[in-house]
């Protein structure tokens, strides 16, 4: 099969500044590239609304709660506020450099053409990892989970493995699990996604009306009456740095903007509302979550804090459903993350800045082997650590440099405004939303642990290494390139 | 009316999906789109299959569009790589005003066409396609299957009007057989009688494309029989 393939790729990328001739002319329902054949676009509305709702969802109700009200008291929903509007802040530019630039890799193309092969090495390079980082976040959290059913169904719980718990056993084995499945090419992901979000979104509406009902007193459940943020402002936003990796999702929806259909609509209502719908239930999770335990109680919880509270409105029925709502949404998110980290890999190896034969499509399963590889490989090597908090830092701090440079990217194209920026959406605000947009998402990168910090920074500073060592000569930038 | 027998014919290139040349023959005296397409995975970005596999699907539809030349046939031939390549199709058949769409399947050789006619509704669109694509060594055969003994008349009188409007197109009437059974099941009725004839002309059932081309009758017909079927389109907006 490999001697009908083309011979092994030059250096040269093949990329231009104006992307209708990098890739090609965007219709509503195809991209026309320059050799004359259609890229079909099959991703609609709802299709897009999933995969930045099905990848947020997993971390901010099913992970978070517990954790976050651990660190903050009651106040943790006004961390999750905090997320919310510093997300919408930066889903708004992303959403205008999408629709300027609907092609597959996000972030990562939107920065490499405006500011440069080096800054686009840096993101692209972090928002790979990144994904690794919180797709292994994911997948603790989904051990975590698989473990509580395992409890549930009257398994004793399981005696100390030592350094490597259970949690990380079990996430590890879904890992490989999934990225076998994604190898194998397994068709019709999207519909089970579609029906997985549905479902969760089903599930959830039961349970928070419930629970905000209660909370509300109209049921006359004694609620427990708390000071709102025990521990102070800091704490406050520290957990609104650390949760917001629940807010990663809608950057991933720009993953896959080559494949959206009538991109100039479907893409900022994708990724505006995926994040004003998450943050909405994030805010009231955390809100009946806190009303039904003390917030010392449900940090002692942990990452499961959730099902319990589940079971103090609803019984036993409730708290099954929310275990295997868990499951499945910690999966869906750790499913989605796998497949845009696999995009972010093809759109720097098409960019000639990491070697071409790592986006190497399999001619036999029709996916990316090596890429998928790149990324499971990693992510099971980090799930081992189980540590939830780290993973979910060095996540979101690898994302927020990307959508701090998002929001400067944005400035500089409407600044220079070359001739092919005619983006269909208009940032609202401008320059107010970019510019605080930016500043807030390098401001939260300042309240995390200072060990994330440092590893994002390695990360960060690695991937600036290999650009110097490897692809110093790769011009992508729109102004220095293609006159 | 121009599009009225022009046909859409999907082909898995890369994959190296045959047509027969006895099927190449008969389309070839209609309007043919060829649709080269790949078809990947959601994992993979369109664009990715693109850079990779874009040289080699149009040189292998250069060969698909070699041999319908062969058979004096003219085709447009497009190449989409797709993640559905239903939705493509259907995409495809509403821009162009495709009049059918062919559902691929070997076929050795094509002595004749069978025509299967559930009523009034589709007729003339159903008939227009067999009537282009015959040529004076094909037979035809218009098909029924009445629900039950009492609705037999009706059928002979369907399959009647049918054949009337055949021969007035210049048909020879001795190239025209009829085929009336009794079935609770028609489906299966079809594919039986599919199943030694070479083609199966067939319209549409309610005006979906994607419904039923691909996820109903016409599709079932098409692997129970492994017989290609050519579906008729008859919500297109050019005729009414």
């Amino acid at each position: 099969m490999s001697d009908d393939q083309p011979p092994a790729s030059e250096r040269q990328a093949d990329a231009h500044a104006d992307p209708a001739v990098d890739i090609g002319e965007t219709t509503d329902e195809t991209t026309v590239t320059e050799e004359g054949s259609e890229l079909e676009r099959t991703i609609g509305l709802s299709g897009g609304l999933t995969i930045g709702i099905g990848t947020m969802i997993g971390a901010g109700i099913f992970v978070f709660p517990g954790l976050a009200a651990g660190n903050a008291g009651p106040a943790a929903a006004v961390s999750f506020g905090i997320g919310a509007v510093v997300a919408l802040l930066v889903a708004l530019p992303t959403a205008e450099l999408a629709t300027a630039m609907p092609k597959s890799g996000g972030g990562y193309y939107f920065i490499s053409r405006g500011m440069g092969s080096l800054f686009g090495a840096i993101v692209g390079i972090s928002l790979w990892l990144g994904l690794v980082f919180a797709t292994a976040f994911y997948l603790v959290g989904f051990g975590e989970y698989a473990l509580a059913v395992l409890i549930e169904i009257g398994l004793p719980r399981p005696p100390d493995l030592g350094p490597i718990s259970l949690v990380a056993v079990l996430g590890v084995l879904c890992g490989i699990v999934l990225t076998g499945l994604s190898v194998g090419g397994t068709e019709n992901t999207t519909k089970l996604q579609n029906a997985i979000v549905s479902l969760l979104l089903g599930i959830l509406a039961v349970f928070l009306t419930v629970g905000i009902v209660d909370a509300l007193g109209f049921l006359g459940g004694e609620s427990t009456p708390e000071t709102f943020a025990p521990f102070g402002i800091g704490p406050v936003l520290s957990t609104a740095a650390l949760v917001f990796t629940s807010y990663l999702g809608f950057a991933q929806v720009a993953t896959v903007a080559g494949e959206m259909k009538q991109p100039s609509r479907n893409l900022p209502l994708a990724m505006v509302g995926s994040v004003v719908i998450v943050g909405i239930l994030y805010v009231v999770t955390i809100f009946v979550s806190t009303s039904a335990f003390g917030s010392q109680e449900l940090g002692e919880l942990g990452e499961t804090a959730i099902v319990e509270v589940a079971r103090s409105y609803l019984g036993l029925p409730g708290a099954i459903a929310i275990l295997l709502a868990g499951l499945f949404a910690t999966v869906s998110s750790a499913n989605a993350s796998i497949l845009s980290a696999s995009r972010a890999l093809y759109a720097v190896s098409r960019d000639a800045l990491v070697p071409k034969e790592v986006s190497r499509v399999n001619l036999r399963y029709g996916t990316p082997h090596l890429a998928l590889a790149l990324v499971g490989g990693p992510t099971v090597l980090l799930v081992g650590t189980g540590q939830t908090e780290l993973l979910a830092e060095v996540a979101s701090f690898l994302h927020l440099i990307m959508y701090g440079l998002i929001c400067v990217t944005l400035v500089v194209l409407r600044r220079r405004s070359p001739a092919w920026y005619n983006p269909t959406f208009q940032t609202p605000g401008y320059p107010f939303v970019p510019v605080v947009g930016g500043a807030a998402s390098f401001g939260m990168i300042a309240f995390m642990q200072p060990t994330s910090q440092v590893i994002g920074l390695l990360v960060m500073v690695g991937s600036g290494a290999w650009y110097l060592l490897y692809a110093r000569d790769v011009q992508l930038k729109g102004g220095e390139m293609n006159g | 009316m121009d599009n009225e027998t022009s046909v859409l014919v999907p082909v898995a290139v890369l994959q190296g999906q045959a047509l027969s040349e006895a099927l190449v023959e008969l389309l070839s005296n209609l309007d043919v789109t060829l649709l080269g397409y790949h078809e990947i995975p959601e994992q993979t970005a369109t664009e990715q299959a693109h850079d990779q596999f874009n040289e080699q699907l149009q040189a292998k539809l250069e060969e698909y569009v070699e041999l319908f030349e062969r058979h004096g046939g003219a085709v447009v031939p497009r190449t989409v790589f797709t993640h559905n390549v239903q939705e493509t199709s259907k995409r495809i058949a509403i821009e162009q005003d495709i009049g059918a769409i062919l559902i691929g399947n070997p076929a050795p050789s094509v002595d004749r066409v069978l025509v299967p006619i559930r009523g009034q509704v589709n007729l003339d669109p159903i008939l227009a396609m067999t009537a282009a694509l015959v040529d004076d060594e094909t037979d035809i055969v218009l098909f029924h299957a009445a629900p039950s003994e009492t609705e037999r008349a009706d059928g002979d009188q369907l399959l009647s009007t049918a054949a009337d409007q055949l021969e007035a197109t210049g048909i020879a009437p001795d190239r025209i057989d009829r085929q009336l059974v009794v079935s609770d099941t028609p489906l299966r009725a079809i594919s039986d009688a599919a199943a030694d004839t070479g083609l199966v002309v067939i319209g549409e059932k309610d005006p979906s494309v994607v419904d039923i081309i691909f996820g109903d009758a016409a599709d079932r017909i098409a692997e129970a029989s492994a017989s290609p079927v050519l579906v008729v389109r008859t919500d297109r907006s050019g005729d009414a």
